[in-house]
């Protein structure tokens, strides 16, 4: 009896391994009182009776402690039970050295109040919850300005245009993802006759100009951690293509430059324009991309499983609504990586043609 | 009212609303979109109040928090927590951290306001007895 119980206990004993420090201690307890209570109940044991009495005790146990391992590997409070605090952070977080940025950890203050409170990758899998999320803070946006212009109204007084012009950017922000297409302004008529209406204005922008104002604002916040550079070929280089979503196509890319960019890197904006054709080329001294991560990169919802596996912050889906945003702006993107050795993304849109020719 | 009140939040834009709600109060707002780069202002200079989104590159707000908490100067600094995630263990953990106060978005101008006249009229001025 005893020897057949051996391999079992030494199963046993490795599961406690696992469920002690998953916190699983009662289940635990519960296991070992039903084995001693085979033990101890067993009659002078037939090798086929022992076989049948593991066989109906051992086997619902195993079950409940797979089910029980498997719903605490998923469940949410698993990330307040961690006690791997500071090791696992830094591992999850790209191995980045961020506790060079931190201050100093007071003396006795060992026990973080949430240990790891990240949720894991699983959580950012759901595409549904990743759109909604992703449009939770344009359209909180939408909703304060909204609510201050109309604050405003209520007291009889006019809208400040501050608030007025934040109002129409992040409208015009959310039209451009939801691929819609620029409104005709106000001030403009709808049709300058029955017989031929005119066509609205094409969008115009200066990519200079954009890049610049961008590339400093992103300099300011992230400048203390990566070089940002920005060089043009010319002073302007007119593309036809909206302000907003241009706005939209470079932040994605830049914010997925500064994130992935180690600190110390660099991130090196170029503009120039060869043939009719502007050419954006933006590249970073982080880790690359394997030609895998390259091919499924513009896939909506789809995060590489090593940068999901580091713990970094993403949905998945800034570059999909770029390629989306550029096609509808007459432009393309292409990638270009060598794992280890950094991610250059090229940006092409034909240049205006009032100005170009 | 008065008191400087210091947003942190990955989206600009983000940033600028809720300073254009709060100056309504008379607050002086600072913000950043990069956390490491807020943490140093906010340790350098504490606010009357810290606004965190929490999924932001680098330090998460959560982790901002943390750090935040762990320090004499910031100890007992109001922190609320502006945030797309709206789930309950969300709350629980911007708590755990040492949250204040948790706000989901799309939230309105005048429950930001209210929430954060709440927190700023519970803080003791600092060097007060």
């Amino acid at each position: 009896m005893a020897s057949d119980l051996f391999p079992l206990l030494v199963v046993f004993v490795a599961a406690e391994t696992v469920i002690s420090r998953e916190g699983g201690r009662f289940l635990l307890l519960g296991t070992y009182a039903g084995l001693a209570l085979l033990v101890v109940l067993s009659p002078a044991p037939t090798e086929a009776a022992t076989r049948s009495q593991v066989l109906r005790f051992v086997w619902p146990a195993a079950a409940a402690l797979g089910v029980e391992l498997a719903s605490r590997s998923k469940s949410p409070a698993r990330a307040f039970e961690s006690r791997d605090v500071r090791g696992d952070r830094v591992e999850r977080n790209g191995g980045r050295d961020r506790d060079a940025l931190l201050p100093p950890t007071p003396s006795g203050v060992g026990a973080r109040p949430g240990a790891d409170v990240r949720p894991g990758p699983e959580a950012l899998r759901d595409p549904r919850a990743e759109v909604l999320h992703d449009l939770k803070s344009p359209l909180t946006v939408l909703r304060v300005y909204s609510d201050l212009v109309a604050e405003a109204a209520r007291r009889g007084e006019l809208p400040s245009e501050a608030h007025l012009a934040g109002l129409a950017r992040e409208m015009a922000l959310m039209e451009s993802l939801a691929g819609m297409p620029p409104r005709t302004p106000a001030s403009a008529p709808l049709a300058s006759s029955p017989a031929a209406p005119s066509a609205p204005p094409a969008p115009r922008s200066d990519l200079v100009r954009v890049l610049a104002t961008l590339v400093e604002s992103y300099r300011l916040a992230h400048g203390g951690r990566v070089r940002l550079e920005f060089v043009a070929e010319g002073a302007e280089i007119p593309v036809a293509a909206d302000p907003v979503a241009l706005q939209r196509v470079f932040r994605n890319v830049l914010d997925n430059a500064v994130k992935y960019t180690p600190a110390g890197g660099q991130v090196r904006v170029r503009a120039s324009v060869v043939a009719q054709h502007a050419f954006v080329v933006i590249s970073d001294t982080g880790a690359g991309m394997t030609p895998d991560e390259q091919k499924h990169a513009f896939t909506f919802a789809w995060r590489s499983p090593s940068a999901a596996a580091a713990g970094v912050p993403g949905r998945g889906i800034g570059l999909g609504v770029t390629k989306d945003l550029l096609e509808q702006n007459g432009g393309k993107i292409s990638l270009l990586s060598e794992p280890g050795h950094g991610l250059e993304v090229t940006i092409m849109f034909p240049v205006a043609k009032e100005a170009g020719a | 009212m008065s008191g400087r009140i210091f947003v942190v939040d990955d989206d600009p834009a983000m940033v600028e609303a809720v300073a254009a709600v709060l100056s309504l109060d008379g607050f002086d707002v600072d913000g950043a979109s990069d956390s490491t780069a807020a943490l140093r202002a906010v340790l350098r200079d504490p606010p009357a109040l810290l606004v965190l989104d929490v999924n932001m590159p680098g330090l998460t707000g959560w982790e901002l928090c943390e750090i935040v908490r762990r320090q004499p100067l910031t100890r007992d600094l109001p922190i609320l927590f502006l945030t797309g995630r709206a789930e309950v263990r969300d709350r629980i953990t911007a708590m755990q951290v040492g949250g204040t106060d948790h706000l989901t978005k799309p939230f309105r101008a005048e429950e930001l306001r209210a929430r954060v006249r709440a927190l700023t009229a519970a803080t003791p001025v600092r060097g007060e007895a």
